[in-house]
């Protein structure tokens, strides 16, 4: 391709990224302010914090930000520490018909969520779970727990268990080779895998809603329930404040990626 | 302290039904002794070690060290060590760490293992580098500190698994000599593994010469390049001339005369003798054990010439200090004490 080619095709590039990722986000900022925006106007008559306090200073938001947190961090930490067995026995060929077992583990996510929140809640009914944060989080961990291994699978594809055999020559037992080898060699695919696990945690609603049983309110099914207010300035401000721990938890793994060099020097 | 190892009837598969990747393999190495597992690739020289490193099991035979079965010990307390072709060094650990990573496992207290660690860099050229993080140092630098990192464990057995293979020339022969400085000082018991003749010859006293799983030749490493014990060794240490006659009062009788050869005994028998490609030479006068034939393409080799002939022996190889004009005729010298008996099988 030619120089001028690959300029088009990089601006063309950088258009997608502003149009699909930070125009929504601008347009939903400026809605979080506004009181009276109306069509075709390009910017809101008037503007308001209101919204904003609202939202800083609302029991509700404090409450759903925590139960959001206290899920979605179990769920994660649940799902990494899940998917780092299952993840190495299907990447480093441990385990027969390891190709179908991984099929397996991916099924949760061909199934609609309806259906998926729907039989999860028979299930958790039956095991008298339903309404508790326990059933949510055990919902949550069979959405999340699929990509965690997906992606810890891919990743360690290219670990060297050399490292480990080296470790073991020299006298590491098993518990050494897990802290001392492993986990550090691994640290930044755990890293990735626990921030998606977390994020695909915080942004469930039906699997929220359905196993919760409306008791276990986190800030997606505020949001929602704030969509159906006929507020959007409230919404667009819950909207902003539910974008935020995820986006924070990606750039410290970026940040943390970064300053390991990862992942080029522990896998192979 | 140094053992003997005694491998005893070894064999390896790697899945029940998989290939057997090792066959019946026998071999001693003596105390403190320095043996090269010479193979091509695919030829069992890893898996042979990872069976001593015990990183394999093997499916038949017993390995010994000083007498004793290591077979049922578990890897880390065999008091082996092995580096491999890339150093694998702990990227997250600074150097010192790494050397000392052996003897954390054994719970050796942290001042002892500092010391350790700079007395083990000092010894490899490496002083005051313990503070840097392995992708600091150069690819030799590295493969230094693998080294240290395996002998400050004091190991019974030291596993070298192709540990120069991956360096450029220069720096290779620099730690092949340092490597023999360490082995010697130390007096460990070690097995290098190499694909490379030249390697085994500068590093073993012995060689194990292994093809296809199967062990060809055990030899003092000058005999086993000089006087292989059978044709597949003798082809794979570079030798390609191979002469079959009968034996008559002492002399091996071939469609080109007799050729005196040292060792002949077996009289009326017939025998194949060989000889290493640079004593086959282009002589400009007729004697003993010389062959008249025809000049054939020369190539030029750098410091010699080599010069192919076809004789009532079949295309000899010789070489000549000038190319020679093809298609005139020529004189080829097979000394009778550079010639010798050879086994056709192994």
């Amino acid at each position: 391709m030619t120089a001028p080619g690959r300029r088009g095709v990089s601006a063309l590039g950088w258009l997608l990224l502003g149009g699909l990722a930070v125009l929504p986000l601008i347009v939903i900022g400026v809605q979080a302010l506004a009181t009276r925006w109306f069509f075709p106007d390009l910017v809101p008559q008037e503007w308001t914090f209101a919204s904003v306090r609202g939202l800083a200073s609302g029991g509700a938001t404090r409450s759903a930000v925590f139960e959001s947190l206290v899920v979605s961090l179990t769920a994660a930490l649940a799902s990494v520490l899940l998917a780092i067995p299952a993840a190495r026995s299907l990447a480093l060929g441990r385990l027969r018909h390891a190709r179908l077992v991984g099929l397996g583990f991916l099924l949760p996510t061909v199934i609609p969520p309806v259906a998926l929140a729907m039989g999860l809640n028979v299930v958790l009914l039956k095991a008298d779970l339903a309404g508790t944060r326990a059933a949510v989080i055990f919902a949550h961990l069979v959405a999340t727990l699929p990509y965690a291994v997906l992606v810890l699978t891919a990743a360690l594809t290219r670990y060297d268990v050399a490292y480990e055999r080296q470790a073991a020559v020299l006298g590491a037992g098993a518990g050494r080779i897990l802290g001392r080898v492993f986990l550090p060699l691994a640290l930044p695919a755990i890293m990735v895998c626990a921030a998606l696990a977390f994020t695909v945690s915080w942004s469930q609603y039906l699997l929220t809603l359905l196993p919760g049983g409306g008791r276990v309110i986190t800030l997606p099914v505020l949001l929602l329930v704030a969509s159906d207010g006929g507020n959007p300035t409230a919404a667009a401000a819950l909207a902003l404040a539910t974008a935020i721990p995820p986006a924070i938890a990606i750039l410290l793994v970026v940040r943390r990626l970064d300053a390991l060099g990862a992942p080029a020097r522990p896998l192979r | 302290m140094s053992v003997p190892v005694e491998i005893v009837g070894v064999a390896h598969r790697y899945t029940p039904r998989g290939p057997v990747v090792i066959h019946d393999l026998s071999l001693e190495v003596r105390a403190g002794g320095l043996t090269t597992i010479l193979g091509p690739s695919g030829s069992g020289k890893s898996t042979l070690l990872g069976l001593v490193a015990g990183i394999e099991s093997p499916t038949a035979g017993d390995i010994l060290f000083d007498g004793a079965s290591i077979v049922a010990v578990p890897s880390a307390t065999r008091g082996v060590a092995l580096v491999l072709q890339q150093p694998h060094l702990f990227p997250y650990m600074s150097v010192g760490d790494n050397v000392t990573f052996g003897l954390a496992a054994r719970g050796v207290r942290r001042a002892t293992r500092t010391a350790e660690a700079e007395r083990w860099l000092a010894a490899v050229g490496l002083d005051g580098m313990a503070g840097r993080r392995p992708r600091e140092l150069s690819g030799g630098e590295q493969q230094r500190v693998a080294l240290i990192r395996a002998l400050a464990t004091e190991p019974r057995v030291l596993l070298l698994d192709e540990p120069l293979a991956s360096l450029d020339p220069q720096v290779r022969g620099a730690l092949q000599t340092l490597l023999r400085e360490l082995v010697t000082e130390t007096g460990v018991t070690t097995l290098m593994v190499t694909h490379d003749l030249s390697e085994a010859m500068s590093m073993g006293e012995r060689t194990a010469l292994l093809l296809t799983g199967n062990l060809i030749a055990d030899e003092v490493s000058e005999v086993l390049f000089n006087r292989p014990p059978n044709r597949d060794a003798a082809e794979f240490v570079g030798i390609s001339t191979f002469i079959t006659g009968e034996v008559v009062d002492g002399d091996l009788q071939t469609p080109a005369g007799p050729l005196a050869v040292d060792g002949l005994v077996a009289n009326g028998r017939p025998a194949l003798v060989a000889i290493r490609p640079e004593h086959v030479r282009l002589v400009d006068v007729d004697g003993p054990n010389v062959i008249a034939g025809h000049a054939g393409p020369s190539t030029f080799r750098g410091e010699y010439w080599d010069v192919q002939v076809e004789t009532h022996l079949g295309a000899l190889r010789a070489r000549s200090q000038e190319p020679t004009h093809e298609g005139a005729t020529c004189l080829v010298v097979l000394p009778g004490n550079r010639l010798f008996p050879i086994a056709d099988a192994t």
